[in-house]
């Protein structure tokens, strides 16, 4: 039955990517999770028990759903919430005894010595798991993305910078050989939560209070926001009327009724930008200004036509209307001190983690910064961050920006490929170990 | 979910795309809500049937789990808060030359803040010596020197700017 018990000789390894946003669980050695749930409990307004993360979906009314996590900015402070959690992947969705297996856990850099004892403690004293790997993502990340493409730079150089840009923060690391080089990473305390968070608070003073509604606003960012490459001009488009503003678009709220889950109004409407931001590029290069004077007389007649030809909102219908907030949100993390967060920008932290490491690394860490995260998945955001740091390098550094193939599962494929090499058992500490040199000693083994 | 005010009371001017709803209130509950409420039912009944059986009393641990959570006892809120933990953490005590939680946070930037219109988002060349409300045009400026004081240090909270009185 346990998918542990048929493991002859080398036991199973669950590799566990515990991140705030989602927990991504699988066993070593398979191509992808089997499981990535949000790593919460929630409770619909209605009923009184905490489901599991995993059972939101089931849930039908999301209006007004609390969610409850066990992890504070990024770090596990709740043990018991996270046991619970931990004993639903393990039981309902993995199959597997925690007693017969190995754990590859994915932690955050520099995790605070005080979580680190009490995520072991669980491990295992609670579980009692056979042995514990600890990794970070960015050098999983670096490792699944070399692995991916054995033939460039980055895997021949075996060094990169990792930008991951994740749920509770955002982290620039070095990766040399494999591992995070420690003194020159850098923690942004900005991450897909606190992007949220201002879309809800902005959203909240200029139209529907939605200060409750932390899930519905995540699926908003999600399906809406986007990186601008050129701010000034973008809040220029978002000024005009009618339909020449196509950074307007409308959510439809969900009712609890009608609408279970909220949704686009106008799925290609919204996602217009793309196309005309590519048309514009094209059009300045070959220098027809012609057409962008043509689109600025637009804007008149459509005010005339929107009464007839603009989509009749139905009165039962609770229409979120969003313009710059599509763009001013993901600009806070390039940008944290125009939105009073006094904080240095993703690219100029880029540029600190450079200088931490030795002069010969910069070129090669510059022309390799890989990104991974949920908040890198923003349409834009490569170009946007390759605009931004271009200034700040120096003329003779070519700077290039890639994405790793999956974003979100990047640090668990790499975690899966570790778990299933032969390194994985010699590093790896016992729980035997762990017993008798208590948790900070097997901790360094880990570099961490 | 209720409509903060009657909404798109034509203020057209040139400036606002967005329809700006009257005074839109500050809302009262900002606290996240994973902070509310107990730890979940019964963590003790679950254990005894999980696969994992620990003994009562672990020999090598200082303090006893059974010390610590007595059954019967509800365990009400003993997890810490981030920042809690890591005051109690005394990193000014580590040595300096080893990167650390505090050590790898981003520095302050060092290029000048641009600045938005706390009410429409768009760029905001003034600033209202009173109210300290960055705004986009004259419109946009008439609504903040008709706004309660509130609402004024709700937009200012919004960029962290709020006078905080303790």
């Amino acid at each position: 039955m346990a998918r542990g018990a048929a493991g002859v000789g080398k036991s199973t390894v669950v590799v566990l990517d515990n991140g705030a946003g989602f927990c991504k669980a699988g066993i070593g050695g398979e191509a992808d999770p089997s499981l990535v749930m949000p790593n919460c409990m929630a409770r619909p307004r209605s009923a009184k028990k905490w489901v599991f993360g995993d059972q939101i979906s089931e849930v039908q009314d999301i209006q007004g759903i609390s969610i409850r996590r066990a992890m504070d900015r990024g770090y596990l402070i709740n043990p018991d919430t996270e046991k619970e959690i931990w004993d639903r992947i393990f039981k309902t969705h993995l199959k597997i005894r925690p007693s017969e297996c190995s754990l590859l856990l994915v932690e955050p850099l520099f995790s605070i010595p005080a979580i680190q004892k009490s995520t072991d403690e669980i491990i295992f004293e609670e579980f009692g798991f056979q042995s514990l790997y600890v990794g970070n993502a960015p050098a999983l990340t670096h490792n699944y993305h070399a692995e991916c493409a054995p033939e460039s730079f980055l895997a021949k150089s075996n060094c990169s910078l990792v930008v991951d840009a994740g749920f509770s923060f955002t982290h620039a690391a070095p990766v040399f050989d494999g591992f995070v080089v420690n003194h020159a990473a850098k923690r942004m305390n900005l991450g897909g939560k606190a992007l949220t968070n201002y879309l809800k608070e902005l959203v909240s003073y200029r139209a529907w209070n939605m200060m409750d509604e932390t899930y519905i606003m995540e699926d908003v960012k999600e399906k809406l926001c986007f990186c601008s490459l050129d701010i000034s001009t973008d809040l220029d488009i978002a000024r005009r009327r009618g339909r020449s503003n196509y950074y307007q678009c409308d959510y439809i709220l969900p009712d609890g009724i009608k609408y279970k889950r909220g949704f686009v109004k106008d799925p290609d409407a919204a996602a217009a930008y793309i196309s005309k931001r590519q048309r514009l590029d094209s059009e300045v290069e070959e220098g027809v200004q012609e057409v962008i004077s043509r689109e600025a007389e637009a804007p008149r007649e459509e005010l005339r036509t929107i009464g007839k030809a603009g989509i009749p909102t139905k009165a039962d219908q609770q229409v979120l209307t969003l313009t710059n907030e599509r763009f001013l949100v993901p600009e806070m993390l390039f940008h944290p001190a125009d939105l009073g967060m006094n904080e240095a920008g993703l690219a100029e932290c880029i540029v600190r983690a450079v200088k931490a490491c030795h002069p010969s690394l910069y070129p090669v860490l510059y022309s390799n910064v890989l990104l991974t995260g949920g908040s890198t998945l923003f349409h834009g955001f490569k170009e946007r961050l390759e605009t931004e740091l271009r200034p700040l390098v120096p003329d003779e550094f070519q700077v290039s920006v890639q994405s790793v193939d999956n974003p979100l599962l990047a640090a668990w494929k790499g975690g899966s490929l570790l778990a299933a090499s032969q390194e994985f058992q010699k590093a790896a500490v016992t729980k035997k170990e762990y017993e008798e040199c208590g948790s900070m000693r097997c901790r360094r083994r880990f570099m961490l | 979910m209720k409509r903060k005010s009657a909404q798109l009371d034509s203020i057209s001017n040139s400036a606002s795309a967005t329809p700006l709803s009257d005074f839109p209130q500050p809302s009262v509950a900002k606290t996240n809500s994973s902070s509310s409420g107990g730890v979940g039912g019964g963590p003790g009944s679950e254990l005894s049937d999980s696969d994992v059986i620990l003994p009562s009393v672990l020999h090598f641990k200082r303090s006893q789990l059974s010390d610590r959570y007595p059954k019967g006892h509800s365990r009400g809120r003993h997890w810490k808060h981030l920042k809690q933990i890591i005051q109690a953490e005394n990193f000014h005590l580590y040595p300096p030359d080893e990167p650390n939680y505090i050590s790898i946070e981003a520095p302050p930037s060092m290029y000048p803040a641009k600045k938005y219109c706390d009410i429409t988002g768009f760029e905001a060349p003034y600033t209202d010596p009173r109210t300290k409300l960055r705004y986009a045009n004259a419109e946009v400026f008439k609504r903040v020197r008709s706004m309660p004081d509130e609402f004024i240090q709700g937009y200012l909270a919004l960029r962290n700017a709020a006078v905080i009185i303790k």
